[in-house]
């Protein structure tokens, strides 16, 4: 009796992994499906567009892989970085890869609104756990394979070519592919901890959208900051090739933080044959230590987290707002502008990036310059800052070409409201091309202030950009009112670049480039297309002026002349 | 002060009442007294129930010029070789309570797209209160007011700045806008969440919201696209009671709808369309004819053989 009952047992409990897996394996494939188009079959309609992919993807990454080999081979050979160079790179990819898995593991498990739908199927919010981790561990180790890897590989190739390597080849890059694998569980433990807390707190202030816009631009400024920081340390020390970032005391440094560097250094250990069981006996147990207590943090406060999540969605932001009547033109940009402010993704495409621009421009003026100031002298400053301030402008007006898309399902609402449509379209014109213009004043303050240009050129590339600014916003808007690309599902966020945006960033980045090569140009050339240039850069920046009016007008011309039409024309 | 006319009652839902939202008896504390009033009188929901008719035709005002005139409309969508609205032509009264009927994708919606401007028409002319839709579209929008089928509504705003938006777009005076606000809060119960933003708000509170925002400039004609789909009885007797509440005030509703029994309880006249064909407009005034409606929309939208195999 009880042998048949536990067989019976037997059976059920293997009844029931053998479900979960089943579940968790058609979970796991719709996720792969929607993120890398797994499963996609190629048919004869589709595969011109999937050769096209492949070879576009595959230049790409070949051309990535090349620099990876380039950069490694700079800082291995030249100031003979050693085991410094892979503890550093090791630290930076498990660092990266910490970054990576939070964000994803965030938007996988916490934000992802198929969660609601996945649990009307006959699946469980425990399978629906399993199946998105592995997704996101997937993802990460894909990304640390394919951009780790090829720097273990690359230095495992210079060092062979110069008969330094210290490990046999046979040995060395399997061991890179292992200790590649091992090092992508790290992040995907810590970030897994990491997450729980930071969604709580995410949950506390999400309605707070001052605050999270102040955050997110204090931290895009940062990140930027330190980027750029660490670019232009190594512009030094490629154009001034004085090695003074690398000296023998500087690289006896690196190598002494290296050796200390725990727990990367255990990595680097394990690929350079340093004591490599025991290296590889401490990965394994940090790996299998930070694990369990991932596992611990998740089983207790996993569901707990979904569900403030939730709750707290339904408890959303609240403010008792005046009734005091405003004109319709008014309250139509004030509409608009509460629309962005209250989408972290729109706040961050519109807001984020004009305030963050200023600091931009300042800080990529100071790289080219130290580039360009170089080789060809101070002269070419007004056009570097007039191309840089343009791309900038370029990214801001982007916006506006999803002007009339955002409106999603309430599009209706612009046709039945008795404003007319042209003083809608002008209500966002200003809106967008306004926050440029103060961000586009701030940069060209920035820029003289910190003397890269004199005054008078700053007006000039000021009144250039502004031109550009009215004349890429009308551009931007004539696009979407003429083909608007609406979003119905969840709540109607357009949150990936729609083909306007395509355009309209491709547009300007040509024009702002042309613009600056122009001025950069003319600021040392004597001739030009055998026209005489008598008064350098600012010459060209005069014609410019003039052309990127005559743009700002037909801009504007494009956009309201039989705005009416267009718009009638369009519908959901 | 609420101003909600006694022939009317106000239902005070007892499950609302009791639950425990917090501040709610304050904010009720006002206007329980004045609807406690209309109990003793039967409700719009009591009378859907009864199988009474709503509908009060001496409302309808047939000498005056009409509040919505469609004359020979003709749709065509691009790159579409049939028309879904052919040569369609009616008028709404002052005072009426219009229903719109006929099976999904029968040309319903897209009437009610054409005359409310959203989509632009091939052929024929639409006048809302003597404005022509496509020549003074701002003079005919701002006697109109719309509540689509879909509940769309900008979700990132509150109840609150959703309809004080709405209300600057039709210039509504301060004090009007918040008489109007808090008697329509209270009649649709809506006042424990307008200062909330709208994307918390449940499905029937949306269509509220929307009911709320069109109704706060008093639209001379008020279109409603399926209003009733998805809302709970009580919300759909709520809706009811201000549409005969709006046409008493010499207003027009034109809505669409699925519900024959409704439409036949709530309306003056209907009309039944049918592949963009408008077959009738039948008075509903004459107890004949609402007894025959079911019966007529069944000759009108579907084949003998249909008839037959579903039995009406």
């Amino acid at each position: 009796m009880s042998e048949k009952f536990n067989k019976e047992a037997r059976m059920a409990r293997r009844d029931k992994i053998a479900a979960d897996a089943t579940a968790i394996r058609t979970l796991l494939k719709i996720d792969l499906k929607s993120r890398f188009g797994y499963g996609a079959r190629i048919g004869a309609g589709n595969v011109g567009k999937w050769i096209f992919n492949f070879v576009m993807t595959a230049g790409m990454y070949a051309v990535i892989v090349f620099l990876i080999y380039l950069f490694t081979k700079m800082f291995v050979l030249r100031p003979g970085l050693r085991d410094g160079f892979i503890v550093i790179v090791s630290m930076a990819s498990v660092i990266l890869q910490f970054f990576i898995c939070t964000v994803t593991l965030i938007k996988a498990l916490y934000y992802s609104g198929d969660n609601e739908i996945l649990l009307r199927f006959p699946v469980n919010g425990t399978q629906i756990f399993i199946a998105k981790s592995i997704f996101v561990f997937i993802s990460n180790f894909v990304i640390t394979m394919a951009i780790l890897l090829p720097f273990y590989i690359s230095y495992g190739v210079i060092l062979q070519k110069v008969g330094a390597l210290n490990r046999p080849p046979e040995i060395f890059y399997p061991v890179s592919i292992l200790t590649t694998f091992l090092s992508s569980f790290l992040p995907f433990f810590l970030a897994n901890i990491v997450a729980i807390p930071l969604m709580k707190v995410m949950n506390l202030v999400k309605n707070n959208y001052g605050i999270v816009l102040f955050v997110t631009i204090a931290a895009v400024i940062g990140v930027f900051v330190a980027y750029m920081q660490i670019l232009q340390s190594l512009v030094n020390f490629y154009v001034e090739k004085d090695m003074a970032l690398f000296s023998p005391d500087m690289v006896a440094r690196i190598d002494r933080f290296a050796a200390n560097a725990f727990p990367f250094n255990l990595y680097a250990n394990m690929l350079l044959g340093r004591h490599p069981w025991i290296n590889f006996i401490y990965v394994m147990l940090l790996t299998v230590g930070v694990g369990i207590i991932a596992v611990v943090v998740i089983k207790k406060w996993y569901f707990s987290t979904i569900l403030d999540g939730i709750e707290n969605q339904r408890a959303s932001f609240t403010k008792r707002t005046s009734d005091k009547p405003l004109p319709p033109f008014i309250s139509y940009m004030k509409r608009e502008f509460n629309g962005i402010l209250r989408s972290f993704n729109y706040s961050f495409q519109y807001l984020v990036m004009a305030a963050a621009a200023p600091v931009m421009v300042y800080y990529c003026n100071a790289l080219a310059g130290t580039v360009g100031s170089g080789s060809v002298g101070n002269n070419i400053l007004p056009g570097i800052s007039l191309m840089v301030i343009t791309i900038f402008v370029t990214i801001i007006v982007s916006f506006s070409s999803t002007a009339i898309s955002r409106e999603g399902g309430c599009f209706y609402h612009t046709k039945i409201i008795p404003l007319p449509y042209w003083q809608q379209v002008l209500a966002k014109f200003l809106l967008y091309s306004g926050v440029a213009t103060l961000s586009i004043l701030v940069c060209c303050i920035a820029v003289a202030g910190a003397k890269f240009v004199s005054f008078t050129d700053a007006v000039m590339i000021f009144f250039i950009t502004e031109f550009s600014n009215i004349a890429l916003t009308s551009l931007c808007m004539w696009f979407d009112t003429t083909s608007p690309t609406f979003n119905f599902m969840g709540d109607g966020e357009l949150v990936g670049a729609n083909k306007n945006v395509a355009l309209a960033l491709a547009l300007g980045l040509v024009f702002a480039v042309l613009y600056g090569l122009m001025t950069m140009i003319g600021g040392f050339l004597p001739t030009f297309a055998g026209i005489a240039i008598k008064h350098g850069a600012r010459s060209i920046m005069g014609l410019l002026l003039i052309v990127s009016g005559i743009f700002a007008i037909l801009g504007v011309v494009l956009l309201f002349v039989r705005l009416d039409k267009r718009y009638n024309k369009l519908y959901q | 002060m609420v101003k909600i006319k006694k022939n009317k009652k106000v239902e005070i839902n007892e499950e609302i009442n009791n639950a425990d939202i917090p501040g709610r008896n304050e904010v009720f504390e006002d206007t329980v007294s004045e609807a406690m009033e209309f109990l003793n009188t039967p409700s719009i929901s009591d009378n859907l129930i009864a199988d009474k008719r709503l509908a009060d035709d001496s409302t309808v005002v047939h000498d005056a010029p009409p509040m919505l005139k469609i004359e020979h409309l003709k749709k065509r969508y691009p790159n579409s070789e049939v028309y879904s609205v052919k040569d369609l032509s009616f008028e709404l009264r002052p005072g009426e309570v219009f229903g719109f009927l006929g099976k999904n994708g029968a040309g319903k919606s897209t009437t009610i797209k054409c005359l409310t401007g959203i989509l632009p028409f091939t052929e024929g002319k639409i006048e809302i209160c003597g404005y022509d839709i496509a020549k003074e579209p701002m003079k005919a929008k701002m006697n109109m007011g719309y509540v689509p089928d879909n509940h769309s509504v900008y979700e990132r705003l509150t109840g609150r700045e959703y309809v004080n938006y709405v209300a600057d777009l039709y210039r509504v005076p301060k004090a009007d806008r918040e008489e109007r606000l808090n008697m329509f809060l209270d009649l649709f119960k809506l006042r424990f969440a307008v200062d909330r933003q709208i994307k918390s708000y449940s499905h029937g509170m949306k269509q509220k919201i929307c009911i709320i925002a069109a109704l706060i400039y008093e639209p001379k004609l008020w279109v409603l696209d399926e209003p009733m789909m998805g809302l709970d009885p009580q919300s759909t007797a709520e809706i009811l009671s201000y549409m005969r509440e709006h046409v008493r005030k010499g207003n027009t509703v034109f809505f669409s709808s699925h519900n024959l029994d409704m439409v036949a309880k709530v309306c003056n006249r209907v009309a039944i369309i049918n592949d963009g064909i408008l077959h009738c407009v039948i008075d509903l005034s004459d107890p004949a004819n609402r007894e025959t409606l079911e019966k007529r929309f069944f000759e009108i939208s579907s084949t003998e053989e249909e008839r037959r195999a579903w039995n009406v």
